[in-house]
């Protein structure tokens, strides 16, 4: 990922573009993405891939070596109350890890399989 | 395709062959251009430039194409065997496939194309990763990360990121590389377990 895609991840994302504020973290998981392995990334912006793909894990030391895994985070506005999720694919190898770059769904595509 | 007793990693027959034909080619294309084209002319440019051209192409570029031609007949052989080649690694030097069922490591070196080497996992003594760290402080890096396993004290060497030039430790290719290299140990640590009936 690139330093620009770093700067949209960190300071983008979280950004209510209706109110024009940063909203607030509402809840975060780690997910592992089994069947994505290193070398085979490939970007899904479809919501039914992560549906399919997606399982929960506690900790990123419960994923094996070679596989990706991905954080999700849900924010709010305070003012609005729109949520919008992010996901973040990205690859763990050992104490450091590999971002692919996040993926963001602003209509609430996933909230029903993500935060039950 | 066989099971070797032992693991061979260098053919030295086709080793020798590979170095010493062209060379032989290369002087016998020389020694006919300067006992017959004494005084020069297009013969003369052909047996002095065109041998030992040829036999210098050979070596840039025979071993790569004939390592290739030898993958793809791996694949083959490993289909014709019933072998699960789902799981397979390309390295520069080597092959690696793992069929987890049946507890088979299938092996190709590039100094031994002719040979598809299927040996059980269980003769897997260990398996490690060498992420290839060196320099001090802030010039820390990797040129070169892989994983190794020995097979009947064998050691098998396998580069998952090759470079020539240093790369930091958290590069992203080098991270690609370290998680390959760790990929496979936990592959190969898995079917060695397997195949020793833990």
């Amino acid at each position: 990922m690139g330093l620009i895609g770093k700067w949209l991840r960190k300071y983008q994302d979280d950004w209510c573009r209706d109110c024009k504020r940063e909203m607030e973290e509402a809840r975060k998981q780690l997910f592992a993405l089994p069947n994505v392995s290193v070398g085979h990334y490939t970007e899904h912006r479809e919501p039914e891939f992560y549906e399919k793909n997606l399982y929960m894990v506690d900790k990123k030391a419960d994923i094996p070596p070679g596989m990706y895994a991905c954080g999700a985070i849900q924010y709010r506005c305070p003012e609005c109350g729109k949520r919008v999720t992010v996901l973040d694919p990205f690859l763990p190898v050992r104490d450091e890890e590999k971002h692919e770059g996040s993926i963001v769904f602003r209509d609430g595509e996933l909230d029903d399989f993500l935060w039950l | 395709m066989k099971t070797p007793e032992k693991v061979k990693k260098t053919n030295y027959g086709y080793l020798l062959g590979y170095i010493l034909i062209p060379l032989a080619v290369a002087a016998v294309s020389v020694l006919i251009g300067y006992l017959f084209f004494k005084d020069g002319g297009p013969g003369a440019v052909v047996c002095f430039m065109g041998g030992p051209a040829a036999a210098i192409l050979w070596w840039i570029f025979a071993g790569g194409v004939i390592y290739k031609l030898a993958q793809k007949k791996m694949l083959k052989q490993l289909d014709g065997a019933g072998i699960d080649r789902r799981q397979i690694f390309y390295s520069d030097g080597c092959v690696v496939s793992m069929d987890m069922e049946q507890g088979k490591i299938g092996l190709l070196f590039h100094w031994n194309p002719f040979e598809v080497q299927v040996v059980p996992a269980g003769r897997v003594t260990r398996a490690w990763t060498d992420d290839g760290a060196g320099g001090p402080g802030i010039m820390r890096g990797t040129n070169r990360v892989s994983f190794l396993f020995e097979i009947d004290g064998i050691k098998i060497r396998v580069n998952t990121f090759i470079s020539n030039q240093r790369w930091k430790m958290n590069d992203e290719k080098v991270l690609e590389g370290i998680s390959k290299a760790d990929l496979w140990v936990h592959v190969l640590e898995e079917a060695q377990r397997r195949g020793a009936g833990v």
